[in-house]
């Protein structure tokens, strides 16, 4: 699981790891896919929105949800 | 605004702070300057990566020569005579560009950031260098006093 809420800024380096690690995790045999916790925090969502990364990605709205609930796309 | 950045990590950050403060100071609305600040930090991005060659890795190498090697950050608002404003950014480095494919063949998110952030990206390559000027959408004109 990666939390977002506190981060003020992504950028291209950022997406890049984001989407790595998502990709890496879908890899490994016997990994959950990687969760992303983000808020209404628009810095944040829209470039994550922009290179369409919203598709590839499980999100959440909080921690505990990642943990334990459905994700937005449900 | 006018800005000259050193060649290093440091300088996306530096940029973003000039024009978050630069675009308060001339009331552009929240929206609008996220978009500016984060196209501006990708173009300043591409300068230190794919102008001077230094590795998203490579954290604290810098260029040594720093009167030649630098950023440049212009910034100018443009105003219509019916009041509607927008913003042109000009940034130049003076670096040998090297493709992005050269060196990660999956990346290519610092375009397609600056494009959906702004109404139009022009980029010059030549041999001294790079320019990128990016201009932001149009903004209408803000109430003369609060309202």
């Amino acid at each position: 699981v990666i939390d977002l809420i506190e981060v003020t800024m992504l950028g291209s380096p950022g997406l890049g790891i984001l989407r790595d690690s998502a990709e890496e995790a879908v890899r490994h045999r016997g990994y959950l896919p990687l969760r992303v916790v983000v808020d209404e925090n628009r810095p944040v969502v829209r470039p994550i929105e922009i290179v369409g990364l919203d598709h590839i990605l499980a999100l959440y709205h909080s921690v505990d949800h990642a943990l334990t609930g459905d994700d937005l796309h449900a | 605004m006018e800005v000259v950045l050193p060649t290093e990590w440091v300088a996306p950050s530096i940029a973003r702070d000039w024009v978050r403060r630069w675009l308060t100071a001339h009331r552009w609305s929240p929206a609008h300057r996220q978009d500016l600040v984060l196209a501006i930090s990708e173009a300043v991005s591409n300068s230190v990566e794919h102008g001077y060659g230094i590795s998203a890795n490579d954290a604290s190498r810098f260029v040594l020569d720093p009167s030649l090697k630098t950023i440049e950050v212009y910034g100018h608002v443009i105003t219509n005579r019916d009041g509607v404003r927008r913003v042109e950014f000009t940034i130049r480095d003076y670096g040998r560009w090297t493709p992005p494919a050269a060196l990660y063949p999956r990346r290519g998110h610092g375009m397609m950031l600056m494009r959906a952030c702004t109404d139009e990206v022009i980029i010059d390559h030549t041999p001294d260098g790079t320019t990128v000027v990016l201009r932001g959408r149009p903004l209408p004109r803000p109430p003369l006093w609060p309202v």
